[in-house]
């Protein structure tokens, strides 16, 4: 009977420790050129050793100027619109998964017009914790870091009442749960909009991406860079003598560090 | 009197033969070695407005990444030369993978 009693405090005790939170973000991407600019609504899953992210909203509705759409087409598995004369956008399909055991980050990213899927560390960013900067959020006890990542500057708030780790797409790293980030120019925003702390995610938190071939970042940059190379090179075949070209990456979250290459 | 009359008569009929057969003199006859053209003197501003010339430059925004170029030269019409723009980079975006 001692044992049987022992045995059932231990499973309890092990529920009750396991975590299963669900948290829904609203993130908005304030592109430079106003018309690109995007928001939608974001779901993390966290248990006890892996997070999903991904957007909930794939449709052409996370345009902010979804209006302006007057084009809507396939290529291939991705939904290409178009909100101007010379501006193009593919509908954002986002899916970030963590697993903290193995350490490893795997998200899909677009190159030109085929996706690729990444492998990182879930680890990438070197936090400063802002001393005296403690604050509530969405009614939990939150303190904020700051940390530069890839061109930008992030301010990210978050508490350790929620979860001991997890964060929304690559943040990551707290001694808590990211609630909110901000870059400080305003690029990249994402605020908490609920947090579920029990939720019923356990068995729903999913490695879609077992099956697909994982490229490094650098691997990535560097494929990024070779195509571009390339849509110069057909730019200047489709050019007379005299007339130029360039290409550049004018929208992107994080610098690929790649240059304006010109002929 | 007879006389007097047959010398009027004379040379009242050599003077009508010799105005049947002069040739008019008042149009000078044309030599091609002596034809010269006025040719106009342009001055700058004249001169723009007289050559056609246009460079246009356009670009797209693709997922991200700006494309830039410009098409046209000096014989180029700007209608043709902004057509030509953006045919180049339709071109380029519509099937990017090589």
């Amino acid at each position: 009977m001692k044992k049987f009693i022992l045995l059932c405090l231990l499973i309890f005790c092990l529920t009750g420790l396991s975590q299963n939170v669900e948290v829904t973000y609203t993130v908005s991407v304030n592109t430079n050129d106003p018309v690109l600019a995007t928001s939608t609504t974001y779901n993390l899953w966290v248990n006890d050793n892996q997070s999903v992210y991904f957007n909930s909203n794939d449709s052409i509705n996370q345009f902010k100027y979804k209006n302006l759409i007057f084009d809507v087409k396939k290529v291939g598995e991705l939904t290409k619109v178009q909100l101007s004369d010379n501006h193009f956008a593919y509908v954002i399909n986002d899916y970030f998964y963590k697993d903290y055991q193995k350490d490893t980050l795997i998200f899909n990213e677009i190159i030109l017009n085929k996706k690729v899927f990444v492998g990182e560390n879930t680890n990438l960013f070197n936090w400063e914790i802002i001393p005296n900067s403690e604050t509530i959020l969405l009614g939990f006890k939150c303190q904020k870091a700051s940390a530069k990542f890839r061109g930008r500057t992030y301010e990210a708030t978050f508490s350790s009442e929620i979860a001991p780790f997890g964060g929304p797409w690559k943040f990551d790293g707290l001694p808590g749960l990211i609630l909110s980030v901000k870059s400080l120019d305003n690029y990249f925003v994402i605020e908490p909009l609920k947090v579920i702390k029990e939720g019923k995610i356990k068995n729903q938190i999913k490695n879609i991406y077992d099956d697909q071939i994982i490229i490094s970042w650098s691997t990535y940059k560097k494929t990024f860079e070779d195509r571009l190379m390339l849509q110069l090179k057909k730019l200047q075949s489709l050019s007379e003598n005299g007339e130029g070209g360039s290409i550049k990456i004018t929208e992107k979250i994080e610098d690929l560090e790649l240059p304006e290459m010109k002929f | 009197m007879k006389k007097i009359l047959i010398t009027l008569l004379i040379t009242l009929f050599c003077g009508s033969l010799s105005f049947a057969n002069s040739e008019p003199t008042t149009k000078k006859p044309v030599d091609k070695n002596e034809l010269t053209v006025q040719k106009p003197v342009l001055n700058n501003e004249q001169l723009s407005e007289t050559i056609t010339m246009c460079v246009i430059k356009c670009s797209i925004t693709d997922n991200g990444i700006t494309y830039e170029t410009s098409a046209g030269n000096w014989y180029t019409g700007c209608k043709k030369a902004g057509d030509e723009c953006l045919r180049k980079l339709a071109e380029l975006t519509a099937n990017p993978e090589p």
